[in-house]
């Protein structure tokens, strides 16, 4: 299911949770491993001058700082390229961070790509004013063609192999890919599927709201929809759970996430446009979970990429 | 005394020697070369002899010095009224100079015309308008330029771009190859939410060919697939060639007149190849007075005119929203104040002020116009080149004041400038000032507010 | 009583060490070497306080520590982190302390002293 993971990284200590989920997957799942690193964006026009993304600092694009660069990233993650066996790749470029990923993983038919969602604090001015902090992992999310696993907290680092599976559906489009993804992912696995689906009451009618009964029948209503439209699906497979709470959704599949012991959360990811820069970038559901969740969020968007993994 | 490596007279032709230029940090070497740089007065005497006419020699005698010029330079207003930033002043110290010597000048002299040449004027044009005479300072600032390049007295990273345009045809290292793909990737990318979207390559006889700026291909892919969905949603027969796709022209920039007329010829070629009824440019200002303006004298077209007609962005989207191709959902207007630049390029050069002011009345609610604008619109600062200048960084910034002050005063925090350059210099002006703006091509924001046909929209569930 | 410590680690080196000083204190010890065979252990042995890596070859730490803690009679046995990996403290939130390698053996025993007693 996963033959090629690309592991997008800033190189600094915000991906360093990233890079322990990323290493350990290639290592358990014997896949090849490319990383790569965005060092700098084009800030001065057609020139070759690009800001470096760590430092806010002008640099120069010649083959000695390319060097240079690579060097530090393979002191970085040295121990863990020492104890991984399976080859990797170190992709390094200059450029707009989501193209440049998003590009990486066509070229080399990604089966999945790993980042971080924190980008580091200290991030210079330049890459904060051109959008780019943030922006990255939504304008990824949004348009890769393979799932994107975000780890958003160090908390979602140290799991070491997958046994339970939480798929959070809203029953969109997105969300049967979604599950498709999260089913293939658990029968790999041999694990536990854990469906859930929160009844938002945060917005609805205050009539809905205000009678439980209203609630229940429609927990039970939504129970019968993942019968129907999921739990058909499995060939029999009997390892899974179908529950389904209300409450504000991002922080029920939190809740749930951790009461499952869950490994690993799935959801689609199918905001159709970029949120305005300055609204909060983390707009969207899978954003608010990934920032709060103690275990890696994998966002599904697009078919394409994945139909053509299960044909092989 | 060492021999010249990088900074010569002559132009960058292959790979290996843009790879070693680029390798040069800065121009580091390079700029130290040049104070080495012998002026080759013989060559630069024959050079004018051939090309110096009438017309220039006329410009720079019947300049009054009356000094009209002055306060319509960007230049010379952002750096307190300097009088060596009168446009006038800046001409004939340089040009006028190596003319009246006859080619008989030095080294330092070179050098000064050099910082003159790309670090104080951005060939805005806007002193032309109020010259009394009509003095093309656009026309005398790039002659200047031609001059220097010829004797390699040209800033590194225009030596650089003109060096890519000759070896790639396109302003950075872009392949016929790369440009493709990206096409295909875009496609690829968009399909879910745009299953009908295409974007035809090398199609023959289409009402439409488009050709772009190769930062699109290279950093900004999104901006083709945005211009392919316009495209399509408003019913056009279009068409992207596969060679002559770049519409740019840094060799302008540099005064590398053969460089500009590869350059150029190769957009022609696809068109007589393509033979399409027109031809659109992206949202970039100088590839539209390359192509169109300068061009047609670069290639040697007679009829002074490109192989076809070419429109800049702007026009095709006034046309489209004029006719109705385009529809705009009322409920979708730009709500907030917003304003409009304009790119020098294509309004002093090429007449097209009044289209910005069209679009903004059928998209933007409080459109806020700067003063001036249109025809007497101010440089953003970063033209002719100067944006990609590492040298002229600081005389850039402080060029920028005037754009600065100009966009406060509208109150609007939403900057629409569809240009490239412009795009890029309004940008970094955010960056080095921090007014708390934002800034946008049009075909983003278009996006947003287009009412979309049936057919195109992806079938749900 | 004397109380019992169980250490969970893969890497020899690390339990010996670990052996010596709390035997060098009075406690029992006993081992696993990753968290699959933790629970073995544990059910066996019931220690009183377990010391944890984190990144272990077959089952990592906190795998090991959520199957402890659906088992009742063993759910509440103080659990110390100690692992090499940056952001352990993130690992295990029950966890009664989360050192990193290397530590101090003093701040470790005083932390077991502090939770179990001597």
């Amino acid at each position: 299911m996963f033959k090629k993971i690309l592991f997008a990284t800033t190189g600094t200590p915000s991906c360093d949770a990233a890079a322990r989920v990323a290493f350990e997957m290639a290592k358990r799942y014997n896949t090849e491993l490319f990383i790569i690193n965005i060092f700098g964006i084009p800030s001065r026009s057609f020139s070759q001058v690009i800001t470096d993304l760590r430092t806010g600092d002008e640099i120069d694009l010649h083959d000695d700082q390319l060097a240079k660069i690579k060097n530090k990233l393979e002191r970085r993650y040295k121990q863990q390229i020492r104890d991984y066996n399976t080859p990797h790749e170190i992709v390094l470029t200059d450029g707009i961070p989501h193209t440049e990923i998003l590009r990486a993983a066509r070229k080399n038919e990604i089966d999945l790509i790993v980042m971080g969602a924190r980008t580091s604090t200290q991030e210079n001015t330049g890459a904060v004013n051109r959008h780019i902090v943030g922006r990255t992992l939504q304008s990824v999310a949004r348009s890769a063609r393979c799932p994107v696993l975000i780890i958003g907290r160090a908390a979602a680092s140290f799991w070491g192999g997958i046994s339970n599976i939480v798929f959070g559906t809203d029953f969109s489009k997105g969300s049967n890919q979604a599950f498709e993804f999260a089913f293939n992912l658990t029968k790999m696995f041999n694990a536990s599927l854990h469906i859930f689906h929160a009844i938002d009451i945060s917005s609805g009618p205050f009539e809905f709201t205000k009678n439980q009964e209203v609630i229940e029948d429609r927990i039970r209503e939504v129970r019968g929809m993942i019968r129907k439209r999921y739990i058909s699906k499995m060939e029999g497979y009997n390892d899974y759970e179908i529950d389904v709470w209300e409450g504000i959704p991002y922080v029920e599949i939190v809740k749930y996430a951790r009461e499952s012991f869950a490994d690993l959360i799935v959801m689609a990811h199918h905001t159709k446009k970029m949120a305005p820069p300055e609204e909060s970038v983390f707009g969207s559901n899978v954003e608010q979970v990934v920032l709060r969740s103690n275990a890696p969020v994998i966002s599904v968007n697009h078919p394409a990429r994945q139909k053509k993994i299960d044909n092989q | 005394m060492d021999k010249n490596i990088f900074c010569t007279p002559n132009p960058v032709n292959d790979k290996e020697a843009l790879d070693a230029l680029l390798r040069d940090k800065r121009g580091q070497q390079y700029y130290d070369e040049m104070k080495r740089l012998k002026v080759d007065t013989a060559a630069l005497q024959k050079l004018l002899n051939d090309t110096c006419r009438s017309r220039i020699r006329t410009w720079l005698e019947i300049c009054a010095h009356c000094g009209m010029c002055a306060d319509a330079c960007a230049f010379y207003l952002s750096n307190d009224k300097n009088p060596e930033q009168v446009p006038s002043y800046k001409i004939q110290s340089t040009l006028g100079e190596i003319v009246r010597q006859k080619g008989n000048v030095d080294n330092a002299f070179m050098r000064y015309a050099m910082d003159v040449a790309w670090g104080k004027c951005t060939c805005c044009n806007r002193c032309s308008l109020y010259c009394p005479f009509g003095i093309d300072m656009g026309v005398l600032m790039s002659y200047l330029r031609g001059l220097l390049f010829s004797q390699g007295f040209v800033p590194w990273e225009m030596k650089i771009g003109s060096g890519m345009h000759r070896i790639f045809r396109a302003q950075m290292d872009v392949t016929v190859e790369d440009w493709v793909d990206t096409c295909e990737w875009m496609i690829e990318e968009y399909e879910d939410e745009w299953p009908n979207l295409k974007i035809p390559v090398d199609k023959k006889n289409a009402d439409i060919m488009y050709t772009v700026n190769a930062r699109e291909a290279k950093h900004y892919p999104d901006d083709i697939a945005e211009a392919a969905l316009l495209f399509s949603i408003a019913g056009e027969n279009w068409t992207v060639p596969s060679e002559g796709w770049e519409e740019t022209s840094l060799a302008m920039f540099a005064g590398d007149w053969e460089g500009a007329q590869l350059q150029v010829k190769s957009v022609y070629d696809a068109m007589d190849r393509l033979k399409p009824k027109r031809m659109v440019v992206t949202e970039c200002g100088h590839a539209y007075r390359a192509t169109v303006i300068e061009g047609p004298y670069w290639a040697g077209l007679k009829s002074g005119k490109t192989p076809v007609t070419t429109l800049h962005y702007v026009e095709w989207v006034a046309e489209a929203l004029r006719s109705g191709r385009l529809k705009i959902d009322p409920a979708k207007k730009i709500k907030e104040p917003v304003t409009y630049h304009d790119s020098c390029n294509y309004i002093r050069n090429g007449g097209l002020s009044h289209i910005g002011r069209e679009i903004m009345s059928y998209i933007a609610e409080d459109f806020r116009e700067m003063t001036p604008n249109g025809d007497h619109n101010f440089c953003c600062g970063g033209g002719g080149g100067l944006n990609g200048i590492g040298k002229y960084r600081q005389e850039r910034n402080t060029g920028q004041k005037v754009k600065r002050d100009q966009i406060l005063a509208t109150g609007a925090k939403l900057v629409i400038t569809p240009c490239h350059n412009c795009w890029d210099a309004i940008r970094d002006l955010e960056e080095t000032y921090k007014i708390g703006i934002r800034w946008s091509f049009l075909k983003p924001l278009l996006l947003d507010m287009v009412i979309v046909p049936e057919h195109m929209k992806p079938k749900e569930e | 009583m004397t109380k019992k410590i169980m250490i969970v680690d893969d890497d020899p080196v690390i339990v010996k060490y670990l052996e010596n000083i709390f035997k060098n204190s009075g406690y029992k010890t006993c081992v696993a070497r990753d968290g699959s065979e933790g629970m073995k252990i544990v059910k066996k042995e019931n220690p009183d306080l377990i010391t944890l890596d984190l990144e272990m070859p077959e089952e990592w730490g906190p795998r090991f520590y959520r199957k402890l803690s659906k088992e009742k009679p063993f759910k509440n046995i103080p659990v110390i982190v100690i692992s090499g990996l940056s952001g352990n403290q993130y690992a295990i939130h029950k966890a009664v302390a989360s050192l990193t390698k290397p530590f101090d053996r003093n701040v470790l025993l005083k932390i077991v002293k502090d939770t179990i007693g001597e």
